[in-house]
């Protein structure tokens, strides 16, 4: 399924300065995408876009053929799924109960799951590894183990497309290696906004780079990740070291 | 605990309603009389039982599922689970509304319209003002929620000062919740609100479920959050907002029956929503027995308002539930 | 010698206020039944100050206004540079008559919540303006009133006036009918025990259901109401609603068309009470 984004700008109301600027680039070939940039340079608001949560004041976004906006939000949701950075959830659902909300674009009235929906929900707890946590209480678990809850949420939501917004934010180095890793096992095309250069690195397949709202390029990390596109996004200089296919930098203290 | 099935949510319902109506059939029973409502009735058993009871009785079932109710709806709409049925707006809003129709000498059959036009009026005026590109947060709802209580009810103080002493008596009677006789068209006029309510409402039980586990994913996952959310305050709102003008503010049940449902059920509104109804119906309808009984055969024989009796026994359990556990 | 020393133990005892009378010349009342009191007392045109539902007698109504019935102002009072000021023992009264003595004024509170309290009261009132003779009369007309109109509905005009004069009539009259005089219908309150109200129905040969409670006003149970079947049902509420009642089949008061309509405004403890009492009788006997 190839997601064609056209021209796309974003105006937040009640704002004078556009948060995206004349956004254009294919997703095709290769399933993990990361979208990287400085804070506030428009990752999370472009990714809302792709969701269906922010309509673009500007431009276009098409699935095949169809615009994507001019979808019914239940259509959209058949094709992609999100998983934002950080949720409250105000009451005490059990692993099982959340993940079964991800069944929510294909119920009916009242709400109520078939035997399909519960088998589907099945599958998508034992492919995050919470299957035997499905009882528990959101509360309860730690925030390795909550994020693959919300993971699994998505999953069951049954779509081609999954977006995630730093999945790796507010969790510990060892957390962050295994949510990728789970990540990019799955299945799906994966769209994610990263704020750790490295772990783009190691785990995209294309990347591109955001500066205040303008798309600054798109290539795989080892094209993208140089000294140069460092110095002109981030401001700073650095080292980098090629590991395998990988470009790793760090920063220079010199 | 299991998700909720079809079967778990239709037995637990029809169970709930058949232990409801047992309770109905006891309260009626009660009273300063032991009268069993199916024997064979002196004339005074008679009037006492369908004359002064049954309306009465009604209304506290039909007050207590509109706060059950109502409360659960609130409390999911607006992420708190300390937000009572009162606090958008319809406490200030009702007693504003009778207070005027009392200060102008309006007959008594328009005061409880008026009450419901001015608290409903003050619930659509709460939306409104909260609204940000046609769109409502809980937390703008929350506080102008409160604000506009607060100022509304500065009103009513003012007005306080101005009606005359036994006006004012009956402005406290309805700020304390009252549950009395009342006709019988204003009682079936209540119960169609009431029922046109919660069937939205329960409707809607999914959608709370979605919107309590995050907006954001809710609206992801193709729930349209600003049209449902309206929803929900409309209906809730017309709940209470029919309710309150002949019951006053009895507090305490759409506090914390909601708790209570959630304890027992866990949080699927599905189920919560219709069944903190019932389980509000039942509390009210034993609070309002208490009331009327506790003190008929002691030396001051005088009845005991309700407002006083929901929390005074509401308050020790509640505290005992969250000792055991309660969220 | 002698003698000064008794003057100035008399001046001692008479200035130390004790028993402080005076001729007062600016009075102020914070009740209505209390100004009644003072009109009826001949004080009238010494009254500086009363509530805005201070309405009898009529001329009370040209004189300032200190507040309402349950809010004076104290500025108010203090402006108007009274010597004195009657009140009844309420939950405002403590701290405002501290602050009235504190400002040098004399304060007398009074109770009138039963009749007997109500005679005392005159008495008092009486005494502490000059007018004692005056507030002696004016009870023995009262009492005497009182008891005509009891003994003319008991037993159809037989008066005895021995009877009469000593003021317990009552003792001997016999509780004709089943009654309750109610204050307001919804929540339902009715008059219990210990008021003048309840004093005016047993002059009025009724036995209040209600009587058996501790409390003046309490919140009765229509259930009790029906089961206790009352002949006679007076209600008091400020507006009169038939229908209320109409309701209630069981009820001999409905049935006989038993049930009376009052005027509130009639039945305030003070010089009225007779003619409040003559209302009843009236009422009651069509």
């Amino acid at each position: 399924m190839t997601l064609k984004i056209k021209d796309i700008s974003y105006l937040y109301p009640h704002s004078s300065q556009e948060a995206l600027k004349d956004i254009s680039f294919e997703i095709s070939s290769g399933n993990i995408f990361g979208i990287l940039g400085p804070n506030g340079a428009g990752k999370t608001t472009l990714l809302k876009i792709l969701t269906g949560l922010f309509k673009p004041s500007h431009g276009e976004v098409f699935l095949e053929e169809n615009n994507l906006h001019s979808l019914s939000s239940r259509e959209r949701a058949k094709y992609m799924a999100y998983v934002p950075q950080q949720e409250e959830i105000f009451l005490p659902f059990s692993t099982e109960q959340i993940v079964l909300m991800g069944r929510a674009p294909y119920l009916g009235l009242m709400g109520f799951e078939s035997e399909q929906d519960h088998e589907i929900a099945q599958q998508s707890m034992k492919e995050t590894d919470i299957w035997n946590l499905r009882h528990r209480s959101l509360h309860e678990l730690s925030g390795g183990e909550k994020q693959r809850v919300f993971i699994a949420r998505a999953l069951a939501q049954n779509t081609p497309f999954l977006l995630l917004d730093e999945p790796t934010a507010h969790l510990d180095l060892r957390y962050q290696m295994e949510i990728l890793k789970l990540i990019v096992s799955l299945n799906k095309k994966i769209i994610m906004t990263l704020h750790d250069i490295n772990l783009a690195s190691l785990f995209c397949q294309k990347i591109i780079f955001l500066k205040e709202g303008h798309l600054i390029g798109m290539g795989n990390p080892a094209e993208m990740i140089t000294q140069e596109n460092i110095q002109k996004i981030y401001e700073t200089k650095v080292h980098i070291y090629k590991k395998e296919n990988a470009s790793l930098c760090f920063p220079n203290f010199s | 605990m299991k998700p909720l099935s079809i079967k778990k949510w239709t037995f637990t319902l029809v169970a709930l309603k058949i232990l409801t109506l047992s309770v109905f059939l006891l309260s009626l029973s009660l009273g300063g009389k032991l009268i069993w409502p199916f024997g064979t009735l002196s004339p005074e058993d008679h009037n006492i039982l369908w004359i002064s009871r049954l309306p009465r009785v009604f209304l506290a079932l039909m007050t207590g599922y509109a706060l059950g109710t109502s409360g659960t709806a609130f409390q999911g709409l607006l992420q708190n689970s300390l937000a009572d049925p009162y606090i958008l707006g319809v406490s200030s809003g009702a007693a504003l509304g009778s207070i005027l129709g009392l200060a102008f000498h309006l007959p008594f059959e328009m005061i409880p319209v008026l009450s419901f036009a001015s608290a409903f009026g003050a619930m659509i005026l709460v939306y409104t003002l909260a609204s940000k590109n046609k769109q409502v947060t809980p937390h703008t709802l929350l506080l102008t929620g409160v604000i506009l209580n607060a100022f509304l009810f500065a009103f009513i103080l003012l007005l306080n000062g101005l009606v005359s002493f036994e006006q004012s008596q009956k402005i406290i009677f309805l700020l304390m919740g009252n549950i009395g006789t009342e006709s019988f068209d204003k009682l079936l006029l209540v119960t169609a609100f009431v029922f046109v309510g919660s069937l939205f409402l329960t409707r809607e039980g999914y959608a709370l479920n979605l919107l309590s586990s995050g907006a954001e994913s809710a609206a992801a996952s193709g729930i349209d959050v600003p049209r449902h959310r309206k929803r929900i305050f409309f209906f809730a709102s017309l709940m209470i907002g029919a309710v309150v003008p002949l019951a006053g503010l009895v507090g305490f049940i759409g506090l914390f029956v909601p708790h209570i449902t959630r304890f027992i059920f866990g949080p699927d509104h599905r189920l919560v929503i219709p069944a903190s109804g019932w389980i509000g119906a039942m509390v009210l309808m034993l609070c309002d027995t208490l009331a009327r009984s506790a003190l008929i055969w002691t030396s001051y024989q005088t009845e005991l308002p309700v407002g006083a009796i929901t929390p005074l026994l509401g308050a020790p359990f509640f505290l005992f539930l969250l000792k055991r556990g309660l969220k | 010698m002698k003698r000064k020393i008794i003057i100035l133990f008399f001046l001692i005892f008479f200035l130390h206020g004790r028993a402080e009378t005076k001729d007062y010349q600016r009075l102020i009342s914070l009740k209505p039944n209390l100004t009644e009191i003072l009109f009826a007392l001949g004080v009238g045109d010494h009254v500086v100050g009363v509530t805005t539902y201070c309405k009898h007698p009529p001329e009370a109504l040209k004189i300032s206004k200190i507040g309402g019935y349950s809010n004076p102002s104290l500025e108010k009072i203090l402006l108007l540079k009274p010597d004195l000021v009657v009140m009844i023992p309420d939950s405002t009264s403590p701290q405002l008559e501290a602050s009235i003595r504190k400002a040098g004024i004399a304060t007398l509170v009074l109770k009138t919540n039963s009749l007997e309290d109500v005679y005392e009261s005159i008495e008092k009132l009486g005494e502490k303006i000059q007018k004692g003779e005056r507030a002696q009369k004016l009870v023995r007309e009262m009492k005497h009133n009182m008891c005509v109109s009891s003994r003319e509905s008991a037993s159809g005009g037989d008066v005895a006036i021995s009877r009469v004069n000593s003021g317990d009539c009552f003792a001997s009259l016999a509780m004709t009918k089943k009654g309750i005089l109610v204050i307001q219908r919804s929540p339902l309150i009715v008059v219990g025990s210990g008021t003048f109200l309840s004093d005016l129905l047993k002059f009025a040969g009724i036995e209040n259901i209600a009587g058996g409670s501790k409390l003046a006003y309490p919140r009765f149970s229509m259930e009790q109401l029906i089961a206790n079947s009352p002949d006679v049902i007076f209600d008091m509420d400020t507006a009169p609603d038939p229908d209320f009642w109409e309701k209630y089949t069981s009820l001999p008061a409905v049935k006989n068309n038993s049930v009376y309509f009052l005027d509130p405004d009639l039945f305030v403890p003070g010089p009225r009470l007779p003619k409040a009492l003559k209302n009843l009788h009236e009422a009651s006997l069509h």
